[in-house]
């Protein structure tokens, strides 16, 4: 069945973008927005707009009933969920249905048993993929931990069974540290999941962040669409993505045996929609399952870069029901794709920002994309993620992909908004980065260069920066009124160039 | 005439301008360690309007450097959006004393770093805190975010309520010395 008319069931960077594949393929769409997002750029993308009306976040984008009832006022025919908020529940995916519309994702049933990891772990293990040594369940109490952690050899891994973000996690490195973790991390995940149980598993000293991006038909048909490695993280949140992965790139045996395991995934699961795997990889080439995403990631573009797929139009014409032959959706990889994700956030120590962007100046130029819902005057609110925007790049080649990329970063402006800009400004000039040798380490073990780097180029912007400090004192004091001109909403670059030129004009 | 600047976010903590002869202008720079940097600034010409600074170089001959920037509120702050993010600065007659005092009477005001709602609040007023203490949980972005006391001290003073939203600035805790009076 054609669709016609989809409702996206999200905000931000990831409504605009979903919106923008639904406008090309003709479907109407239908947004929604809560009461702190009536200004949000999302609402300008879509068709039709309706209010969650105020409150938190459960009271609207978490909000199942309410969503329901938009799709039948609407008659949205489809859903999209985007990523986070309701893309991983299986709730929404049977209440879009009884709602008489079509998921655009997996089956609930896929959803269900890959979000409870052990579960998902269980069942990769049967289909043959590997898994980092470690224990089937749960484990009851500390002798069988004990027992567990001799088998699997130290340092070990506990987790929470229901966790993520970090919550229930030890690094145990000898046995005499085993006790004391385990009750600690017991606890926590009592506390935030409601849910104790806490299993086991090998801990890699300097993995990397691997995962292969996968589109089923539902029916054993479809296959991977390649790799990407996302290990530049920081509080278990990534930050930089590429595509290919270059840990995969010096392994090709495990590069061609990884693709392989997730095509057999799509078909053995008859997994339905977008999907990735996720898996840990070591220096030797080693991988790992480690969880599946049943939904779009928020690194798609690095994929749809060097594969000239769009992903979205893929999730849509499965969800309409079309059939794929069971193999890779395209033959190969095309260059290379690195995305950057700009946080409202410090550089160096993560800390929330916010504020009002006052001026924006966007990258353009050859292979350059940015996914965003910022624009000047918008207030970025501290309620949902700190995601700016996301800046990727393509070049034939991984060198000339991040050229282009600290091209790109050097073009980027956000007035008035304190952002991570400068920590990419940095990696993307670190000699370990450059060369594609890094881990999930990265930031901790390179923090001494990557601030080295950083203050240098501050150093050589601070006469310009005091020198206009000065010059604003002296200037008669009307207050930022340049500045909330640029704030205007819908100024583009273009415009503040041109009149950068009438500047000129004046002063010389 | 001489100006001096500050920079609170880079390691950049203090800069002092003094225009020489004609369009010289001389610079120095001191960062977190107390080390000074000296520069001459030859024949630089500033423009600051319509939100955008622009400063032209007369060595290196034609060399040019553009930011959007703006005045942040009365009190003389002067934002640029550069490369590297923002840079925010300030005349830092105001931002001196206030370390200064602070340094030497023992009283610290902590002010927030962020926008976010207060999540919690784990000290009460007369409390003494160990520096690194956690004194606060703030919420913003999704995240929980501890703030901790920079020093040993006793709480004087708490400007939050549990629930309550902030901005970036607000008096969170005030820290007087933990055996002086108020």
């Amino acid at each position: 069945m054609a669709i016609q008319k989809l409702l996206i069931a999200n905000r931000g960077e990831i409504a605009i973008r979903v919106a923008r594949t639904c406008k090309r393929m003709g479907i109407k769409t239908v947004g929604i927005f809560s009461g702190l997002d009536r200004k949000s750029l999302h609402l300008d993308y879509c068709d039709e707009v309706f209010s969650l009306g105020d409150g938190s976040l459960a009271d609207t984008y978490l909000n199942i009933p309410k969503i329901a009832e938009v799709i039948a006022r609407s008659k949205a025919q489809a859903v999209h969920p985007g990523y986070g908020f309701l893309s991983e529940r299986a709730a929404f995916a049977e209440a879009v249905k009884a709602a008489g519309a079509i998921f655009v994702g997996p089956h609930a049933d896929s959803i269900r048993s890959m979000g409870d990891k052990l579960e998902a772990k269980r069942l990769m293990k049967l289909m043959g993929v590997p898994l980092l040594p470690g224990t089937e369940g749960g484990v009851k109490d500390f002798s069988e931990a004990k027992t567990a952690a001799d088998r699997i050899g130290y340092p070990v891994l506990l987790k929470a069974s229901a966790g993520g973000g970090g919550k229930g996690m030890r690094i145990v490195r000898k046995a005499a540290e085993l006790q004391a973790a385990l009750e600690g991390a017991t606890r926590e995940a009592k506390n935030y999941f409601g849910d104790g149980t806490v299993y086991i598993e090998k801990y890699l000293e300097n993995p990397h962040h691997i995962e292969v991006q996968v589109v089923g038909d539902g029916h054993g048909g479809g296959g991977h669409v390649f790799d990407r490695e996302c290990s530049i993280q920081r509080r278990h949140q990534k930050l930089v993505e590429e595509s290919p992965a270059p840990l995969l790139n010096r392994h090709p045996k495990s590069k061609a045996k990884i693709l392989d395991v997730a095509t057999q995934v799509v078909e053995k699961m008859k997994y339905a929609n977008a999907g990735t795997l996720e898996f840990l990889g070591d220096d030797e080439g080693g991988f790992y399952f480690l969880e599946m995403n049943t939904r779009l990631q928020v690194e798609h573009p690095v994929t749809e870069w060097v594969t000239g797929l769009d992903l979205v139009e893929r999730q849509i014409r499965v969800a309409e029901g079309e059939r794929l032959p069971t193999r890779a959706l395209v033959d190969a990889q095309r260059g290379h794709s690195i995305e950057v994700r700009v946080y409202a956030e410090t550089p160096f120590d993560y800390l929330p920002t916010g504020g009002r962007v006052q001026a924006l100046q966007l990258p353009v130029g050859p292979f350059v994309r940015v996914d965003s819902s910022i624009y000047g005057g918008y207030d970025v609110p501290t309620e949902y993620d700190p995601t700016l925007m996301k800046l990727s790049v393509w070049g034939a080649t991984r060198d000339e992909s991040v050229e282009r990329l600290r091209g790109a970063l050097d073009e980027l402006r956000i007035l008035g908004v304190q952002n991570n800009q400068g920590l990419f400004w940095a990696i993307t000039r670190e000699k370990n980065f450059k060369a594609g040798d890094y881990g999930t380490p990265y930031l901790e073990k390179n923090r001494d260069e990557l601030k080295r780097l950083y203050h240098t180029e501050l150093a050589r912007l601070m006469p310009a920066a005091v020198l206009g400090a000065v010059e604003s004192m002296r200037a008669p004091a009307v207050v930022s009124q340049g500045a909330s001109q640029d704030a205007s909403r819908g100024l583009s670059a273009w415009e503040l160039s041109s009149r950068r030129g009438q500047l000129r004009g004046e002063s010389s | 005439m001489k100006y001096a600047i500050t920079a609170p976010e880079t390691e950049q903590r203090l800069a002092t301008l003094e225009n020489g002869a004609g369009s010289d202008w001389e610079l120095v720079l001191f960062d977190d360690k107390g080390a000074e940097s000296k520069q001459v600034l030859k024949g630089a010409r500033v423009t600051f309007a319509n939100g955008v600074l622009e400063v032209c170089f007369a060595s290196p001959e034609g060399s040019r450097l553009v930011f959007p920037a703006y005045r942040q509120g009365t009190d003389g702050v002067f934002v640029l959006a550069t490369a590297l993010g923002n840079l925010r600065l300030l005349p830092a007659r105001g931002a001196t004393a206030e370390a200064a005092g602070g340094a030497s009477s023992g009283v610290k005001a902590i002010k927030s770093s962020m926008p976010g709602k207060v999540l919690k609040i784990l000290c009460k007023l007369g409390d003494v805190v160990e520096a690194g203490q956690p004194m606060l949980i703030i919420e913003a972005m999704k995240m929980e975010n501890e703030i901790r006391s920079p020093q040993t001290g006793r709480v004087d003073e708490i400007g939050v309520q549990s629930g309550q939203s902030i901005q970036t600035g607000d008096l969170l805790v005030k820290l007087g010395k933990p055996d002086g009076d108020k």
